[in-house]
């Protein structure tokens, strides 16, 4: 997911919750949405989980010996 | 009472001026300052003044008495040896300096400081539109002193937001001669690791936020973060940059060009790394809203479908026991009407019976009237119709007489 479709995804969650929050919808429009917002939901929390947390501490000769490595693949 | 006696302007001055001269501590004082107001004359003698923000006060360099520094100029800082002294013929003080030297390192680093802003602003380069910091950002790489205590706080402090952020660290020497070239180089790095084919080979998310800088330090310390070759490498980058220099007070121009400047390299980590636990959370209450709000929609519509099949249920019987109900209604009320008609009846018959009683001929007899008739028993109502010799029959009420006509007298008739 792109930045703008997390940020997207999250807007339109948002409007989802608001809309069940405001009530007044009949029984498939709810289960429409709430399903749809479920997904979102899902998307964004992946989002949020899925980076791996690698921090490489590397000094500058070495980096830069990275960057020739893989610029040569 | 003994007058005291006016003392001439000219000699008060000359007495102050003697004391002043008298004073040690006024005598090869070593003064720091700023120039300005710099002007040498035809005479040779040479008048400034020497101020910072505290104060100022003029000085005299009288021709010949010291060596004066090439390119002195307004603005440049010096560290001046002079004495204290008072020029009678306008009452005004100065330093008559001994020696001046220039304060040459940060003078003229400042000189360039200013005269490289000068030229990235007019080149648009301070002035141009800044990229956006991502919200989440993929790949952070911070270019900083290696193994320097900044970096500890920024790992800790990133840590502490987002464990999960990838980070990658290029420790590079942050001040000194090679200060300059391995910023730069470390910048080049950075860029490297922002395009989308190198990080596939290092099956890496491309970088798409640098944060540069160092922890507090001198000026001289820090000045290479004020050198065009750093500010140009920041400016060129093709994802944010965010400058993260000393503290709070230093602004360099890596501040100035970045696009993002932070007042101290935690204060970058703050700018680039989100709390994510906040994040969760938020989603977390999203949920929970969501769940919520779809509950009570399903609730809503339960509701509303259990009214509508109790009055289904209820609908047939209540339709017939209504129905029953309107017909009784009606029978009661027509019952009623029908009884009421019919009094109305009643009475109006005895009203019309007792009419009918009071004018029976037979009740007018009774009150002493009585009725002729011919021999066919009709009733004669006028004398024109009688004869003379004519026998009529006389009705009273308790009986009936025969009676002979001898004059018929008939009224005029009336107009």
């Amino acid at each position: 997911m792109t930045e703008e479709t997390y940020s997207d995804a999250l807007r339109r969650l948002e409007a989802i919750v608001a809309e069940l929050e405001r009530g007044g919808m009949d029984l498939e429009a709810t289960l429409q949405r709430f399903e749809e917002g479920s997904k979102l939901l899902e998307r964004c929390q992946e989002e949020l989980k899925k980076a791996e947390g690698k921090l490489e501490n590397l000094r500058l000769p070495d980096a830069e010996a990275m960057i020739d490595e893989a610029r040569k693949e | 009472m003994d007058e005291i006696e006016p003392i001439p302007v000219g000699k008060f001055v000359q007495a102050l001026r003697a004391r002043l001269r008298s004073d040690d501590r006024n005598q090869h004082c070593l003064l720091k300052g700023e120039i300005s107001q710099w002007k040498s004359y035809p005479s040779g003698h040479t008048y400034f003044s020497l101020r910072d923000d505290g104060g100022q006060i003029n000085a005299v360099i009288w021709k010949g008495r010291c060596r004066i520094p090439d390119d002195v100029k307004d603005g440049q800082e010096v560290l001046v040896i002079g004495n204290v002294d008072l020029y009678p013929a306008r009452g005004q003080l100065q330093i008559v300096v001994e020696r001046i030297e220039l304060i040459q390192k940060i003078g003229a680093l400042e000189q360039q400081k200013q005269k490289l802003l000068a030229q990235l602003r007019q080149e648009g380069v301070i002035d141009r539109p800044r990229k956006s910091l991502p919200m989440f950002p993929k790949h952070l790489v911070i270019v900083t002193g290696k193994d320097s205590a900044a970096l500890a706080d920024m790992l800790q402090l990133s840590q502490s937001r987002w464990p999960g952020i990838r980070t990658t660290v290029i420790g590079v020497t942050v001040q000194g001669e090679r200060a300059v070239e391995e910023i730069v180089r470390g910048l080049a790095v950075a860029r490297e690791l922002s395009r989308e084919s190198i990080a596939n080979s290092l099956a890496s998310p491309p970088c798409d936020v640098v944060i540069v800088g160092r922890g507090g330090g001198s000026p001289e310390d820090l000045w290479a973060f004020n050198l065009e070759a750093v500010a140009r490498s920041i400016a060129t980058m093709p994802i944010p940059v965010v400058s993260a220099v000393g503290h709070e007070s230093d602004i360099l121009v890596s501040d100035l060009v970045a696009d993002v400047r932070a007042s101290t390299p935690s204060h970058a980590v703050e700018c680039c790394v989100p709390l994510i636990d906040d994040h969760l959370a938020y989603l977390m209450d999203c949920e929970d809203r969501m769940l919520q709000g779809s509950l009570r929609q399903f609730n809503d519509v339960r509701q509303r479908l259990q009214q509508l099949k109790l009055r289904l249920q209820l609908a047939p019987s209540k339709g017939v026991s209504q129905a029953v109900r309107y017909l009784e209604r009606l029978g009661n009320d027509l019952h009623q009407r029908a009884a009421a008609t019919l009094q109305q009846h009643k009475q109006q018959l005895a009203v019309l019976g007792n009419a009918l009683q009071i004018s029976h001929p037979k009740r007018v007899l009774e009150r002493g009237y009585m009725m002729g008739t011919d021999d066919k028993g009709k009733v004669i109502s006028s004398v024109s119709r009688l004869n003379k010799g004519q026998i009529i029959s006389l009705q009273f009420a308790d009986g009936e007489a025969d009676a002979n006509i001898d004059n018929i007298r008939q009224h005029e008739e009336e107009t």
